[in-house]
């Protein structure tokens, strides 16, 4: 395969030339011709089994599915014929007469790829009976819901997993029209290795896969006059929120974000960043400790609970590297109801404490029981970014045309290091900027550390620290994530300080997000964040002045007794299967 | 085995052991078999034969058969039959006849015209 | 050196030792050893002899007596009359249906006069667990010879000028498929040897790896030589224990005797072959889908391009190739191009393996010239239609192949000729189908193993063939409706343009050929709500003919729910209301007073 060689082919009677080794799906894409895809992803191994993108080739038995069809030279193809349509159309039909249709209630309504296709193709009437499944929903997990007798068999979720997350917690199971996706031996999602990510989720094209919604707790807490309901807003949730109302991609809305909360009901309205800041705290200075106490070394970050969890199974011997730090999720929770309680003579446990994560794992970690004192858990309920959306919607609010308005303080206040950690790249960049101040004890003059940004799958960097030499990676996705550690364990490569999280592009493409499939989204999430980290007048974490205020007041300073007590915790081995 | 040679050895060794499979044989002894001729003492005939193929490394290249061939006084009989010439019978055939049968008739060519059965 | 003076084989295939073929080799064994005989006769286990209906079989040389159907308890009259006395066992020997005499000797029988056995050349006459029976029989000379005096390129073009198609089902030319392999580039190649045999009527393969187990081996030798592969592996399924036993010996002995390993005949030349277990899905013979199931993965095809012969196993070029194609290729190799193109017609040469089942009388294995027509396989090999029942059509290709109706008797059967008429050749199961056999149902069977046996990976054939029979079990359970037939056929058309793999783009075709060919059936089921042959329980109706009638009675006593009721001697009658259509008292009723 030569990317360079050019080959030319027809399609639909016009001429076109792409490079060698691209797709019919592709070429026809570059000559403006839209061709439908059901298990097409493009960040996704090419599988070619819905076949609803099949095409007809000059001289082929057969229709051959676009997707994964390599062009040929002097190839002509046609994309739009009667038999084409009508083999989609039929194809479509089959997969809706085998598809639970409660369309009305599905989370997925007017959001899912079936139910557009059979807009697209004109399925008015299925000739054939009701071919559905009628198995219980998979509610084991606690954040992701499963439901068979909607899932249509695309693969995505089971190539997500696998290929990108090198979990596969999923797999076909059966044969013929017996066949079925789902973990090993029948079992639900908590009792395999899933991480939670909810990358598979975010992949579904209906609504056979979705996060287990804790929207009617929350309702519930706002309702309840005895509560004071508090929320913390996650960075990523800002950069992509805007796309749930049509909102261009990379739309920074942190301040319409905010006015929607308040109008929502709830009490205080504060910012994860805040906590992203004092993880910082921690974390950097547990890496000096590191440093200068002889390990264990590298340091790994523990802000994604979705990786947490990925080495509980895959790596626990590297349990010990992990960061004892606590996630910003549960730093903040563990704040709230602590040191937030007694400035307010609040009594802990009337205290709701919800937060809005990008992220479906957040769910799970929220629930574990090392992350509650005496069974008051320091965060009651996590929204997803989509949960959110949902109930503005609910609320008859209309995002766009809302006012900015400003966080509430103490617990509002972030700087800019904080906004980066919803980008892969960027725990490590806020705990560079911290680190290498503390121990020059000068300030940086350039806090951009270029070399941890962007999607590259593994990001390495050597950065000096006094006169020391800090080697650092950075991987995102677990699959990545599981290449590197694997080559760790091998002894072929060392570091300092390493980076994971666990979705691939880091938290503006969790499991929770908004659904969207493309790269380019992606970079514009990314570039929203980064501008919120250059419009903030603080960019490094300690010198946040609310930090600096919890730590007098509060913590005492960083690694104190307290705030191992209230913002520390450790993880045990899980089984591998 | 690492040469052609040694593998067309073996199949020509191989080859004698199944040739009675494959009708090549050059010389088929026949046994007159049958009640009398086993009670006249036939089978003793048939081992002398194979023991006299076998010393003469004619493996291969003579079968042996049983027939129910039968001729009231003259058991056992032993027919002896060769590609392009006429079949031969023995009559009265022992053990000791049989040898030199093997050795006159057989190997070279020569009837042993005494014991031959009067037609 | 021991000589023996008679050898009596016996089959050992899987149909015979099904039918008792171990009893009756221990009963020979103990039978000689009191007899003093053990030092006079061998016996020897063989393959198969193809002859499935009349198993065990026993053939004594060097007469080639043949006796059918042997049990334990012949065998002292095998022993004491044949192979002391030297008389044959008349009541054992095969009778020909058609001759009067039985037919004495191995050679005389019509079932194996009118075949030509290339691929079986061996099997039945050698014991598979003797390598040196293989070199007696010629055995890896075509090896030696190529490894001696041929190119790889020469052993390629020899293939290729031999005109031999793929005979697992696809029929593409082995030399091209071996040529692109050649050609591809890769750090290492593989053969493959596809030995899944999943269709469910056909055994050749099986037969093959079982009584000539080293020819594969050799083959598969020589075309790793030809594409510069030095690694092989057999797929072969695991309920074929006798196979997989068969095939390890094998290539133990190969081994030791050379003709696999490194440096074979110290030319240079290294070649080894393991084997793997496949699960017995039918889709893992479909050749990407074996590729990932000898990776460890699941079963499942994936589309190409990229061909295996490019982009195989592990990612390397690999050639596939099916049981029964590999065991032409030390033939063509020793005898040569001229010999095997004389053999068969102008697009397809050769012989084929054919399973003959269903009705027919002589079920079994038979390997024909291509061009043969369905009327000698049925009439002169097959010996008929038992009964003296007409016939009506026969399936070839199994579940992926169609019907051939009785003015398709006389064509010459290569794959093209069947493709023309809507059927193909498949593996060569071929099921005989007479006047009381339902074409409907016999589609609905088909697709009941294909929807069953789809991977579940692709649309089309997963939900497709799931609706294409549940609107056949409707057709047969009476159910049908008006624009059934149309629908099938819109779905048949989807699914076969559109699924991914072969087991999909084939599925419809029992369908789409009896709807060619017995429309009328269709209609009948549907419109009338009555099945022709009777076949199709829930549209029948059972009724006793009045002047049919003579009032025996034993139809009464028959019925299980007391449907039949009346007074002796004058006609009975049956209440449909009650009648559950079990049939009995028609099989009872002497004077076929009962229609249906
Ligand atoms: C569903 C399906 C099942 C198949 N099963 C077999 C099989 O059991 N044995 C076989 O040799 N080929 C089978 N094939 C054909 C193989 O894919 C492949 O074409 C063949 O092994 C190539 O060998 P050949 O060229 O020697 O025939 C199957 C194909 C399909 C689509
Ligand atoms: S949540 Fe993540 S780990 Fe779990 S099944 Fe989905 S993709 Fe796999
Ligand atoms: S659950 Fe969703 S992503 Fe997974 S196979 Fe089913 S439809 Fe596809
Ligand atoms: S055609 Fe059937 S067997 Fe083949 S890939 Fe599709 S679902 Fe699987």
């Amino acid at each position: 395969m030569n990317p360079l060689k050019m080959i030319k082919l027809t399609i639909n009677d016009r001429s076109v030339e792409v490079a060698e080794g691209t797709t019919i799906l592709e070429a026809a894409a570059q000559a403006g011709i839209n061709i439908p895809t059901l298990c097409h992803h493009p960040e996704l191994r090419k599988e070619g089994s819905c076949r609803v993108c099949v095409v007809e080739v000059e001289g082929a038995r057969s229709l051959v599915a676009s997707c994964v069809h390599p062009v040929m030279e002097g190839m002509v193809v046609r994309t739009n014929t009667d038999r084409v349509r009508w083999t989609r159309k039929n194809i479509i039909e089959l997969l809706v007469a085998a598809h639970d249709r409660d369309c009305l209630t599905c989370d997925r309504n007017n959001n899912c790829e079936l139910q557009r296709l059979a807009q697209d193709y004109g399925v008015r009437e299925v000739r054939f009976p009701a071919a559905v499944r009628h198995d219980p929903p998979d509610c084991s997990s606690e954040s992701i819901i499963r439901d068979t007798n909607k899932c249509i068999l695309c693969g995505r979720c089971i190539r997500v997993c696998k290929d990108i997350q090198g979990v596969s917690a999923l797999g076909l199971a059966f044969r013929g029209s017996r066949t079925k996706v789902g973990p090993a031996f029948n079992r639900g999602l908590a009792n395999v290795a899933c991480t939670n990510c909810g990358q598979c989720v975010a992949v579904c094209p209906v609504g056979a896969l979705k996060e287990r919604s804790a929207i009617d707790d929350v309702w519930k807490a706002l309702n309840d006059k005895a509560k004071h309901v508090v929320v913390q807003v996650a960075p990523a949730v800002r950069a992509a929120l805007g796309e749930e109302f049509g909102m261009r991609e990379g739309s920074l809305v942190t301040g319409k974000m905010v006015a929607a909360l308040r109008r929502l009901g709830f009490d205080r309205v504060f910012d994860t960043q805040f906590a992203a800041d004092v993880t910082i705290m921690e974390e950097g200075h547990e890496l000096l400790h590191r440093l200068e106490n002889g390990g264990p070394l590298p340091l790994i970050t523990s802000c994604s609970p979705g990786w947490i969890k990925y080495c509980e199974h895959f790596y626990p011997q590297l349990l010990a590297n992990v960061s004892s730090c606590k996630s910003p999720q549960q730093i903040f929770g563990a704040l709230v109801k602590t040191y937030y309680a007694e400035n307010q003579g609040l009594d802990p446990k009337s205290i709701f404490s919800v937060s809005v994560m990008p992220c479906t794992a957040k769910k799970f970690e929220a629930a574990r029981p090392e992350m509650a004192r005496d069974g008051v858990r320091d965060v009651d309920a996590v929204l997803t970014t989509r949960e959110l959306a949902r109930m503005i919607r609910e609320a008859g609010l209309d995002l766009p045309s809302l006012p900015e308005e400003e966080f509430d303080l103490p617990m509002g206040m972030s700087t800019g290091a904080g906004a980066i950690f919803g980008v892969t790249g960027g725990v490590m960049e806020a705990a560079l900027r911290t680190v290498v101040e503390t121990v020059t004890g000068k300030e940086l003059r350039h806090i951009e550390f270029e070399a941890v940004r962007g999607f590259n799958g593994v990001k390495e960097a050597t950065v000096a620290v006094g006169d020391r030499i800090l080697r650092a990676a950075v991987v995102h996705g677990l699959a990545n994530a599981g290449e590197l550690l694997g080559r760790f364990c091998r002894g072929e490569v060392s570091y300092d300080f390493i980076e994971i999280m666990a979705c691939p592009g880091g938290c503006i493409a969790g499991g929770g997000q908004p659904r969207s499939c493309s790269k380019e989204t992606l970079q514009m999430r990314a570039n929203a964040l980064y501008r919120e980290d250059l419009g903030k007048k603080v960019r490094k974490s300690h010198e946040n002045p609310a930090v600096q205020e919890v730590y007098q007041k509060f913590l005492g300073k960083p690694l104190s007794e307290k705030s191992h007590h209230l913002l520390h915790t450790s993880y045990e081995k899980r089984s591998d299967l | 085995m690492k040469s052609w040679e040694e593998l067309n050895q073996r199949r020509d060794e191989e080859r004698s052991k199944i040739s009675l499979r494959r009708s090549e044989a050059a010389v088929k002894i026949i046994v007159g078999g049958g009640t009398r001729g086993i009670a006249a003492g036939a089978r003793a005939i048939t081992s002398t034969t194979l023991d006299e193929i076998l010393r003469h490394h004619l493996e291969g290249k003579a079968v042996v058969q049983l027939a129910a061939v039968e001729q009231e006084g003259c058991e056992p009989l032993v027919r002896i039959e060769q590609p392009g010439k006429e079949p031969v019978v023995y009559q009265n055939v022992t053990p000791e006849r049989m040898q030199r049968i093997f050795q006159q008739h057989v190997l070279n060519g020569e009837v042993v015209k005494e014991w031959v059965m009067a037609s | 050196m021991a000589f023996y003076r008679s050898h009596v084989l016996v089959c050992g295939g899987t149909g015979c030792t099904s039918s008792g073929c171990q009893k009756v080799q221990e009963a020979l064994a103990t039978s000689l050893k009191r007899e003093g005989l053990d030092k006079e006769v061998a016996v020897v286990q063989t393959g198969c002899f193809g002859f499935c209906r009349l198993g065990p079989i026993v053939i004594v040389y060097p007469e080639g007596a043949f006796y059918t159907q042997v049990k334990p308890e012949d065998v002292p009259d095998i022993v004491t009359e044949h192979l002391i006395k030297g008389k044959l066992v008349e009541r054992l020997l095969f009778k020909e249906e058609m001759h009067e005499k039985p037919v004495s000797l191995y050679g005389d029988i019509d079932f194996y006069k009118k075949q030509h056995r290339i691929a079986l050349r061996n099997c039945g006459a050698i014991n598979p667990e003797k390598i040196g029976e293989y070199f007696a029989v010629d055995g890896y000379q075509a090896l030696a010879k190529v490894l001696h005096t041929m190119t790889p390129q020469e052993v390629i073009d020899t293939i290729k000028a031999s005109g031999l198609r793929g005979r697992g089902g696809g029929g593409f030319l082995t030399g091209a498929k071996w040529e692109f392999a050649a050609r591809a580039v890769g750090d290492k190649k593989y053969v493959v040897c596809n030995a899944d045999e999943g269709d469910p009527g056909a055994f050749m393969d099986r037969s093959v790896l079982e009584g000539d187990p080293h020819t594969v081996l050799e083959a598969m030798a020589i075309a790793g030589y030809a594409i510069g592969a030095s690694q092989g592996y057999i797929y072969v399924r695991a309920e074929y224990p006798i196979a997989v036993e068969r095939l390890r010996t094998a290539i133990a002995q190969a081994r030791e005797e050379g003709m696999l390993g490194e440096n074979i005949f110290n030319k240079g030349f290294s070649f080894d072959i393991e084997l793997r277990l496949g699960s017995g899905a039918f889709v893992c013979g479909e050749e990407t889908a074996l590729l990932a199931s000898v990776e460890g993965k699941r079963g499942m095809p994936r589309p190409r391009p990229p061909f295996p012969a490019v982009k195989g196993l592990l990612g390397c070029p690999t050639i596939i190739n099916n049981v029964e194609t590999l065991a032409n290729i030390p033939p063509i190799i020793l005898k040569g191009v001229e010999w095997f193109t004389s053999i068969g017609t102008e697009r397809s040469k050769g012989t084929k393996v054919f399973a003959l089942a269903g009705k027919i009388n002589n079920t079994g294995l038979v390997e024909v010239p291509m061009g043969t027509t369905l009327r000698e396989i049925i009439y002169d090999i097959g010996g008929g239609l038992p009964g003296g029942k007409t016939f009506k059509a026969a399936q070839t290709g199994g579940p992926s192949g169609g019907c051939i109706p009785v003015q398709y008797l006389d064509i010459p059967i290569d794959y093209d000729s069947l493709a023309e008429i809507g059927s193909m050749m498949g593996s060569g199961g071929l099921i005989v189908m007479d006047e009381t056999s339902c074409m409907v149902d016999i589609a609905k069977f088909f697709l009941e193993f294909t929807q069953d046996e789809s991977c579940g990976k692709c649309t089309p054939c997963r939900e497709g063939t799931r609706q294409m029979l549940e609107i056949l079990k409707r057709i047969t359970g009476g159910q049908g409706k008006p624009g059934d037939i149309e629908l099938l056929e819109d779905l048949a058309e989807t699914i076969k343009a559109a699924s991914l793999c072969g087991l999909g783009q084939t599925a419809p075709n029992p369908v789409l050929s009896t709807l060619r060919y017995f429309r009328e059936e269709y209609e009948a089921h549907i419109n009338e709500k009555r099945c022709p042959a009777g076949v199709c329980q829930a549209l029948l109706n059972y009724r006793i003919e009045p002047e049919k009638c003579k009032g025996c009675g034993l139809c009464a006593k028959e019925c299980p729910v007391g449907a039949i009721t009346g007074e002796r001697k004058s006609p009975f009658v049956l209440d449909a209301g009650k009648c559950i259509k079990c049939g009995a008292c028609v099989a009872k009723c002497p004077f076929k007073a009962i229609s249906r």
